[in-house]
């Protein structure tokens, strides 16, 4: 069972209009990325900070777990499960296995790492930035996690 | 995280999302979300379970097969009582001895609380070298300090917050916020290599209201909120010790 310690917080959560969507082909044809906004990155990545908090990190598709360490800005979650399995947080040896049982079409090259505490506005020019390189990558569906 | 949802699709990719917190999807409308009933902090469920976590993408997948949205749709598999912090009794035997230890070096802190501090760290050192060695990684870095170079520059801005900041690279306050980050997971790898270590939330109040670092956050959370500067005030007031430690009720 959960926790709901945030979402007292909810109050700042506005509605950003309209309810765009788009369709696609089958599941098994699809290219998947994924994009989280648990503040996680490479060991030689710049740390997040309230500075940078609106930027993201590049997590490459070959990367191993051993490689990602995570500095969200937040104490207000439990990061055990993450120290265990990063899967738990950023399920890319699970989207690999859903791949090679053709499940999914492919598993994008590239995916990204955004800080969740980060007023939504603030990420917009770097989401419309990150959507363009994910169309240049053929990735026709995004899976988000957050944390 | 649902805003990030609409501004892709709005940009012509098709998005699906877990949801940890209901409301903020409620609010925000993206196109596909799928919330879960887990912690903050696992929106996959559990760790080390990739059938499981499985299971909770297969569901958020489905969501692409909707012919018209926003959708919102609730996950209906929860974790297993013993995973999700119910179990009071989860830490029992927990051990962090202290006493057999002498200080590394002589550079290391004189205050009480900074000897018992590195005491600490050194005593934990077993358990997080064989969590690393399990587990083949660690999440303990992104400071670029040691555990024993994080605990003592903690133990020193307890004592006197214009210490020499170990790195030249980065303003104090954010080396502060990520040397105490590092000792966090080094504390928290290191327990939960222990056997039956328990449950997150257990893991949790084991670290803020049982080890010298707690106590020593706690102090660093005063700290920093009573003084006027506004980058440590922001970690005392966000970023130091969880809303549920300071206010167990909610």
């Amino acid at each position: 069972m959960g926790t709901r310690v945030d979402a007292g917080k909810a109050k700042d959560i506005c509605p950003l209009g309209g309810h765009p969507w788009v369709t696609g082909a089958s599941l098994d044809k699809r290219r998947v990325a994924l994009i989280t906004t648990a503040g996680i990155h490479r060991q030689d990545d710049t740390p997040f900070s309230n500075k940078t908090a609106a930027e993201y990190r590049i997590i490459p598709g070959a990367i191993q777990a051993n490689e990602l360490v995570m500095s969200h800005l937040s104490s207000n979650f439990d990061r055990t499960g993450f120290q265990q399995d990063v899967n738990v947080v950023f399920p890319l040896d699970r989207l690999r296995e859903l791949e090679a049982g053709k499940v999914i079409g492919s598993v994008a090259d590239y995916h990204y790492a955004f800080n969740g505490s980060t007023p939504i506005p603030q990420l917009e020019p770097r989401v419309r930035q990150l959507a363009g390189l994910l169309k240049k990558d053929a990735v026709d569906a995004v899976l988000l996690t957050p944390v | 995280m649902g805003g990030l949802a609409i501004y892709f699709e709005e940009d012509g990719l098709a998005t699906t999302q877990i949801s940890l917190i209901r409301i903020h999807s409620e609010r925000t409308h993206p196109p596909r979300a799928l919330w879960v009933p887990f912690e903050l902090g696992r929106p996959l469920g559990l760790p080390n379970d990739p059938a499981f976590q499985k299971r909770v993408m297969r569901a958020a997948f489905a969501l692409l097969d909707a012919e018209q949205g926003p959708v919102l749709v609730n996950y209906a598999e929860d974790v297993p009582a013993s995973a999700a912090g119910q179990d009071a009794d989860a830490m029992n035997g927990m051990v962090c001895l202290i006493d057999l230890l002498k200080l590394p070096d002589k550079t290391a802190p004189t205050s009480e609380i900074g000897v018992a501090l590195m005491k600490e760290v050194a005593a934990l050192q077993p358990w997080y070298d064989l969590a690393v060695t399990s587990r083949r990684r660690t999440t303990v870095g992104p400071s670029g300090l040691s555990a024993v170079e994080a605990g003592k520059y903690l133990a020193a801005f307890l004592e006197d917050q214009a210490t020499q900041c170990p790195r030249d690279d980065m303003p104090p306050a954010r080396v502060l916020k990520l040397a105490y980050e590092d000792l966090k997971a080094y504390y928290t790898e290191a327990i939960t290599a222990q056997p039956g270590f328990g449950t997150s939330k257990r893991v949790e109040d084991w670290l803020f209201r049982e080890t010298v670092l707690g106590t020593a956050l706690w102090r660093l959370r005063e700290i920093c909120r009573a003084g006027g500067d506004e980058h440590y005030g922001y970690l005392g007031r966000n970023s130091i010790v969880p809303d549920r430690q300071i206010n167990p009720a909610t």
